[in-house]
Order: structure tokens, then sequence, then C-alpha cells
């Protein structure tokens, strides 16, 4: 049965909806997926996907987009990686260790750095690289991994706290310090 | 030399070494690679990336394989020699000769697979959502159910391919087609069937063992379109009737801003009347939440407080004291939340799957509503004390 106007309306509208919602953000998701995943090939495979859920509940797509994809994202990823590791049954290489940090040129201690990382769960990783990287707030940030803003809070001190620790055991140089990032917990703490 | 530590903040560590900046991939990113970008996500959209269970519509991540294997020797044999699935292009029927259902019944009737399963004690207790190339029959003998689904023919290939993460895949053939078989447990068996027309089906029970389910398996034969429209159960909302129920459902319930019936009217659907109804105040009171949530980041207060009220009410909502669904006890649950101004984002609740993965379920606010935007999250472990 053809469409009444009204529904074709109604969908023409969420499928504007949608190409703005695409238009807006696509760079700052593939983004997030590069910073996840290994390689760029995969990363643009996870950012379509992404799109592809949005695009199947686009109805759902809210004022603000951007944490509601991250969301999406974020689950997307994990699938790409569980794909990866099936993919690599016999690889000698750790999960997710080619996501933390690769590709990104390393800083001279990034070494230190990566190693400091990798001793954090995979949880407090992401807390770190949502705040860090994808430059979210916590209330942004809890909204991904669909927690509240004070658990998200609590979740990152602990995560921010430890990495500090481990950085500190790795000997960091005072001197390769970078400045002092914002820091989203500062207003409410 | 012993070298000096210092307090490092973390955060300006990682941000330092941000692999990518979203300024300069944007700047990357031409209009071709956008719009192909763009077309690759449309497509995919169009392709389910995996079968969504009933009940389970909106999830995010509905169940991934389970990762069982087992070494079924290829046994599942044909017992059936069918001429036809019987569909609606292969019957050419008009409606003309069932003058009991209108014409919308009818077509929807012939748009799909006619099969019925020939065991008297087998009845239909669920038919939802018939669109033209899907939809979902749920059979019980009152102890056990047995579930059809039938989806568009294209999406055949990506089936076939998810089920194959299921278990070992049996080939065989049932009514005159060729059927793969897949082995969730050894009570529960799932086979779909290849595509006729277009749609394929897919069939599934959980009925103790192989052997039983191979006799209802065995037992489906198709019927004519009045067969088919005469076994549904009472409680069926009709498509021609499906529009003006809804606006009666709607009757009497306060409608959130910029509330649109139009997705819940369509037309070419067969619903079970209490799962409408239950949609029907899930759209209702999830557009309420949202609009409190939006009364909160602006600080509209009045507003925020009209969305508790109108959800508050649904007591009183004249679908939920017509189909007294447990379902509807929910509501009250978020009203607390609303009016105590801490909605529960977090899981609603735990999975753990058979390859020992943990789910985090939620945010529980939204399955507490039957609200779209739900998410499976993969997590440590079970919180201490257990989910």
């Amino acid at each position: 049965m053809p469409p009444t106007d009204d529904q074709t309306r109604g969908r023409t509208g969420l499928d504007h909806r949608f190409e703005i919602c695409f238009r807006d953000n696509y760079a700052a998701v593939l983004a997030f997926t590069v910073r996840r995943l290994p390689d760029r090939a995969t990363a643009e495979d996870a950012a379509s996907e992404t799109f592809a859920v949005a695009w199947r509940r686009r109805e759902f797509i809210p004022e603000e987009p951007l944490p509601w994809l991250y969301g999406i994202a974020l689950r997307v990823v994990a699938n790409q990686r569980r794909s990866g590791r099936r993919r690599r049954r016999l690889g000698d290489r750790l999960e997710g260790e080619a996501g933390l940090w690769a590709p990104a040129p390393e800083p001279v201690d990034a070494l230190h750095r990566r190693d400091a990382f990798g001793r954090l769960s995979e949880d407090e990783r992401e807390v770190l690289r949502l705040v860090a990287w994808d430059g979210l707030d916590t209330r942004e940030g809890a909204s991904v991994l669909g927690c509240s803003t004070a658990a998200f809070r609590v979740r990152l001190h602990r995560a921010r706290r430890k990495l500090a620790k481990h950085l500190e055991a790795t000997g960091h140089s005072p001197d390769e310090s970078p400045k002092r990032a914002p820091d989203p917990t500062e207003e409410a703490l | 030399m012993s070298r000096k530590r210092q307090k490092v903040d973390p955060l300006a560590a990682m941000a330092a070494s941000n692999p990518v900046s979203v300024v300069a991939l944007a700047a990357e990113i031409g209009e071709p690679e956008m719009v192909a970008a763009q077309a690759r996500a449309l497509e995919l959209g169009r392709i389910p990336s995996q079968p969504i269970p009933p009940g389970d519509r909106f999830a995010v991540e509905p169940a991934r394989s389970r990762g069982v294997t087992f070494g079924l020797t290829f046994g599942f044999a044909a017992v059936f020699v069918f001429t036809a699935l019987l569909l609606g292009s292969s019957l050419g029927g008009s409606g003309a000769g069932h003058p009991e259902f209108a014409a919308a019944a009818i077509r929807v009737a012939e748009a799909n697979p006619r099969l019925l399963l020939t065991d008297p004690d087998w009845k239909i207790v669920r038919a939802d959502e018939f669109e033209p190339d899907e939809g979902e029959l749920v059979f019980s003998n009152g102890e056990n159910h047995f579930d059809m689904h039938w989806y568009p023919a294209s999406l055949y290939g990506v089936y076939l391919h998810d089920r194959a993460e299921v278990s070992t895949s049996e080939r065989g053939e049932l009514l005159g087609q060729s059927a793969t078989t897949v082995e969730y447990s050894p009570e529960e068996y799932a086979t779909m069937l290849a595509p006729q027309g277009n749609v394929f089906i897919e069939l599934r029970g959980r009925l103790g063992s192989r052997s039983a389910y191979e006799e209802i398996l065995h037992s489906l034969q198709p019927v004519d379109v009045g067969t088919w429209l005469g076994a549904m159960p009472a409680a069926t909302v009709r498509p021609q009737d499906r529009s003006p129920e809804v606006d009666r459902m709607l009757r009497g319930i306060p409608l959130p801003p910029g509330f649109d019936p139009a997705v819940l009217q369509s037309e070419s659907s067969i619903s079970d009347r209490s799962s409408l109804a239950v949609k029907v105040g899930n759209a209702v009171a999830c557009g309420w939440v949202s609009s409190w949530i939006a009364a909160r980041r602006s600080g509209d207060e009045p507003g925020a407080e009209r969305a508790i009220e109108a959800i508050a009410g649904a007591p009183d909502w004249p679908i939920v004291l017509e189909t007294k669904s447990p379902w509807f006890s929910n509501y009250a649950t978020v009203v607390r939340q609303l009016r105590a101004g801490r909605l529960d984002r977090g899981p609603a609740g735990y999975e753990v799957r058979e390859d020992g993965r943990t789910f985090g379920v939620g945010p529980a606010w939204k399955l507490a509503l039957g609200c779209g935007g739900t998410w499976h999250r993969e997590v440590d472990g079970l919180p201490e004390g257990g989910p």
C-alpha cells in the first residue's frame, strides 16, 4: 500500500534530519573511530555502520546528536575489535593494542604513556579517551556510556589517578610534560 | 643520575597524543568522499545487521552470535514435497471470493507467505506487524511456542551469513524449498527457507529436542487467503482498522509536544491489539520523557512538571484501563525518577552470553518505557552482588 501524504511528509522530514545529522557530524564520528581502530579503512567502515544505525533510528536523532552517535560508534567499534580478534585468531597482538594510540605520530614519551595506558582496564581507557580525545564533558561522556554524570565523574577521577600513578612509575620527565589540559570535572568537583 | 619525578596530568598527556584532529579530518574529506560515505551508510542502514527478535525491535544491539559450534551430520532431510509457498505473486488472487475480509487485509494476506501448522493443538496466539515483506506469527499449543518470521528476500544472504555464526549450518529441503537449519541449543533450532518471491521465511522453535522441532516444522502447510486470515486470533487489528484504532487508543491521553501518530497508524500492518496498545502508550510516554529532558535542559520547570504529570496520569488512560497490561506499571517507576529529578540512564539489567561475555542493557528508563535507542554494552563482568 502506498504511503499516505502525511507518512510521506514525515518520512521526508526524517530523511532530511538524517542528512543534516550526517553532514554535521561525519568528521567527528570518523575521528572517533580512527582514534580507536587500527587503520583508516576499518575506521571508515565503523563510521559508516554508525550512521547506518543512526539512519535506521533517524526518528530518534536527538537535538544534540553527537553523544548519541558516539554511543552507537562505541558499540560498533567494540564489534569491529571482536571481529578483528576473530580474524587474528592465531595473532600475537594483544587485544585492542593497535587501537590504543596508533596511528598517531607519537610524542617523545608516548611509549611511556602507551605502557601506562595499557595497564588500565578498557573501561578506564574509554573514559579517558572520551574526555581527552573526543572533548566531551562529564554530562556528554555519561550519556555516551549510559551512566549518571556522577558515576562518570567518579570513573574519570579513578582512571585519571591510576594513569597518573602509572605514568609516574614510568619516570615521566617534567620536560616532556605538555601543558595542562582542560579538566571537565573541575567545575563540578 | 636519578630522574626527578613529577605529578603528571594524565588528561594533558593523553590530549597531546590525540591521534587525529576533527578539524584536520573535516578539511581532508572532500564532497565526493562525503557523498560516498553517506551513500554507504544508507546502503548499510537498509540491511539489518541482525534480525531483531520479537519484542526487541528497538534494540540497538540484538544478541550476537552464540559462538556455539557442533558437528551435526547432515541429517535434515526433506519430508514434504511442496508445490509452492503460495506467495502473493504466485496466487494472483484479488481477494474476490472472500467478502468477509476487507481489501486491505486481503492485500496483506496475499503479500505474505501463508503457512499454518496443521496440528490442531497449535493455534496462532500472536500475529503482529505484518508488512508486505515482513511479519511474524507465533503459534502455541498452550505449552510451547513456535515462531515464524518472514523478511525481504534481499536480506536472505545477510541473514544466512549471520546464522552461520550460530552453529554449523545444515542444508536440506522443506516444503520444496532449500532449507538451512542451525542449532541454538539442543532444545532450540531455527530453519531458514530460501527466498520465494519477495520474501524468505525463518522458523524457530524451542521445543525440547530436535525430533520435536522437526515434527512441528513438518506440519506446516500452505493455506488459502480465507483460511489464513480466519486463523488470526480475535485480538488482531487488521490493516483497515489500524488507523482508527490508533486514534481511538489515543483518545483521553495527553499528547506530548510535537507528537505525530502517523508512524503508529501505518495501514499496511496487522497487529495484536494488546501490543498495539502498549506501543501507543509507549510512544506517548517516551515523548513525554523527551519533553521532560528538553524542558530541564532549557530551565523550563513548568514544562518539566507538565511532562511528569502527563505520565503520572497513565493509570487513568483508557488504553491502560482497557488492556490492564502489566507493562504499564513500568511507567510509575519512571515517574518516581522524574519527580526525584534523577532519570536512570544506567543498565536495566545484565545479560551473560554463552561465551561468557557480559552485556549491560539500557538505558533503564528507555527499556522501562519501550523507547527506541536502547543499547547492549559489553562490560567486564556482573557488578558485585549480582545483577
